[in-house]
């Protein structure tokens, strides 16, 4: 890898969000192969910028085959156990040597991973009514409630906090806040902008089910590869971007 | 050295089994929660279903007993086996695939003298096999319980206690997380209400907020809890006094000799009378360990939170340390799981059970 190398997303809001920040920052992106090309330059640096998935970005930075990218806070903590980010306030149980660092909020693409029950269970307002619940349905039927979502280990590190223990994860790739009306799963964790997707679905926050508040972020990865170029590129990058 | 072990768990009136290596994930998740996954190795078929290997023998044997029971087995059963299992470890240092040998005993009577002779099994077949001397640790599961059931808290209160202390949890800090509560309105709007009256008004205000999504929970279920809520609200923490308690009989650490006595001053000086049968218990079963004066046995120590995070586990527990090597990974372990046959069986199975095993590598690290 001897050029520096930096991901952003490659489509949507996100992807927008990024090319104007970076603009921002003095570096005009130019898009090979038109909108759906997957490769850019930027003017005035020596850089490889890949346009690639959101959780692609979070792979990459984790296993170094990029140095930078901006992806979701989210996704990088469900990806690693082993992300560096003074931002999040996001614990994870076990410490190890980190392999991501976020150098950079970005104030955009914000959004809050929670927990959200039906409505129905008015008697559940706090995690703790949720262990009472979880554990009362295990003692009475044998089985435990059921919770879908695609962020498996972050919902694993907020319920041990918690101390709930008597659930089980449905894995979920989309449509997740359907699952309780569906009847795959009682509760899901899943992200959510304003709620209304949540409510619309017959579900309700509960006040401390907050798990992580993310948002766009600069990181940079700490496994991977720095030659020379590189490395005079990253200079020049960071002096304009933080 | 795994020969010489499984001869010395075959020799009495045992049948050696060889349960399936593979189970359903749905098992093992069931039982442990999902907390169990990051130490599973698991994996899944071409129609999307997921299976386990075993993570040890117990667990598989357990399946086996509750079958042969189903099929009108009766009285004891006693097991022994010598196979491999495996676990993701938690410590790269621990090896993912491992022997066990070890024997488990259905059926029989859940009492002291039965502690003692499946705790003396592990310990001869390891002396015999060349362990010269090892550490001890003694627990007992039933004694938290036991002592938050005499202080008679409200029954949501206790329940929560005993499973703070089943999650290795501090009991204070969880206590003083958000409380589960009932809001003033509910309160006003069910207090002194009939179960029948209660269950119309959650019904709606069910309807009321449009909420027709419910989960696997019941009208039933949502009133049962606010019934209890509202009985129980304010009452999230125990007293002072039932608080001291809980405190003392958790962190006790003494000598397995003395653990009788002090379970008993604590019983005593808090007037908690109920609590004599499980202190004799637990007498009974220490004074024959110490008796014994087993010559593996260099040092010894009973503390009430050990082996809570053992899942299975509901009495007596311990683990052989080899001290030569001071590592924290036992070379044995074993104790009492009365309840697990009842809950991998829906209750369809209600048998006593006890088991001990060792691991032969760590075995022959120690000889």
């Amino acid at each position: 890898m001897s050029q520096l190398r930096i991901a952003i997303p490659s489509k949507g809001r996100l992807k927008d969000d990024a090319s104007a920040w970076l603009e921002g920052c003095g570096f005009t992106l130019r898009q090979q192969g038109g909108e759906r090309g997957y490769r850019a330059g930027i003017e005035g640096l020596n850089a490889d910028v890949m346009l690639l998935s959101a959780q692609e970005i979070a792979n990459s930075l984790i296993d170094g085959t990029i140095h930078f990218g901006i992806t979701g806070q989210d996704l990088l903590h469900e990806s690693s156990n082993a992300v560096m980010d003074r931002f999040s306030g996001f614990t994870h149980n076990n410490t190890y040597q980190p392999v991501v660092v976020v150098l950079k909020p970005l104030e955009f693409g914000n959004s809050n991973v929670v927990l959200a029950v039906p409505r129905a269970w008015i008697d559940v307002t706090s995690m703790s009514d949720f262990e009472e619940v979880t554990a009362q349905y295990l003692t009475n039927n044998g089985r435990r409630l059921r919770v879908a979502t695609k962020y498996n280990a972050l919902t694993r590190t907020f319920f041990e906090a918690h101390g709930i223990a008597a659930y089980r994860i449905v894995d979920s790739i989309g449509a997740t806040e359907a699952a309780p009306a569906s009847g795959t799963a009682d509760a899901i964790v899943d992200i959510t902008s304003t709620g209304a997707t949540l409510e619309a679905n017959g579900l309700k926050l509960i006040r401390d089910g907050l798990i992580l508040s993310s948002q766009a972020v600069l990181a940079k990865s700490l496994t991977t590869n720095w030659s020379k170029a590189a490395k005079l590129s990253s200079e020049v990058f960071l002096d304009a971007v933080t | 050295m795994g020969t010489s072990l499984i001869n010395y768990f075959g020799a009495d009136e045992s049948t050696f089994v060889d349960p399936p290596s593979i189970l359903f994930a749905s098992i093992p998740l069931e039982l442990s929660g999902e907390t169990v996954r990051s130490r599973l190795c698991t994996f899944r078929d071409q129609e999307g279903d997921e299976y386990a290997l075993r993570p040890d023998l117990t667990l598989p044997i357990a399946l086996d007993e509750i079958e042969k029971r189903e099929n009108g087995k009766k009285g004891t059963d006693t097991v022994h086996y010598s196979a491999r299992a495996w676990r993701l470890p938690a410590e790269s240092i621990y090896p993912l695939e491992f022997t066990q040998v070890g024997f488990e005993v259905f059926g029989a009577e859940s009492s002291a003298e039965q502690d003692f002779i499946a705790f003396k099994k592990v310990c001869d077949a390891a002396h015999n096999a060349g362990v010269n001397q090892v550490a001890v640790e003694f627990g007992d599961l039933a004694v938290f319980p036991a002592f938050v059931d005499a202080l008679g808290l409200k029954k949501n209160q206790a329940e929560k206690i005993k499973r703070i202390f089943r999650q290795a949890r501090d009991v204070d800090e969880a206590l003083k997380a958000v409380p589960s509560g009932v809001s003033a309105e509910l309160k006003s709007k069910f207090k002194g209400m009939s179960k029948e009256k209660a269950k119309s008004v959650v019904n709606d205000i069910v309807k009321e907020i449009a909420a027709d999504v419910l989960g696997s929970r019941s009208i039933e279920d949502i009133t049962r809890r606010v019934i209890e809520m509202v009985d129980e609200s304010g009452n999230d923490r125990p007293s002072g006094s039932a608080y001291d308690i809980l405190n003392e009989v958790l962190w006790i650490n003494v000598l397995p000799e003395q653990a009788a006595d002090t379970l008993s001053e604590i019983a005593k000086a808090s007037g908690l009378k109920k609590l004599q049968p499980m202190i004799d218990n637990v007498a009974k079963r220490f004074d024959a360990i110490v008796e014994a004066e087993l010559p593996i046995i260099f040092e010894s120590t009973f503390r009430t939170p050990f082996g809570r995070r053992f899942n299975y586990y509901d009495g007596f527990v311990f683990e052989l340390i080899d001290i030569a090597a001071r590592s924290t990974a036992p070379l044995g372990a074993g104790g009492r799981y009365d309840g697990l046959l009842s809950s991998l069986s829906n209750g369809a199975v209600n048998e006593t059970a006890i088991g001990g095993v060792l691991r032969p590598d760590r075995v022959e690290e120690a000889c």
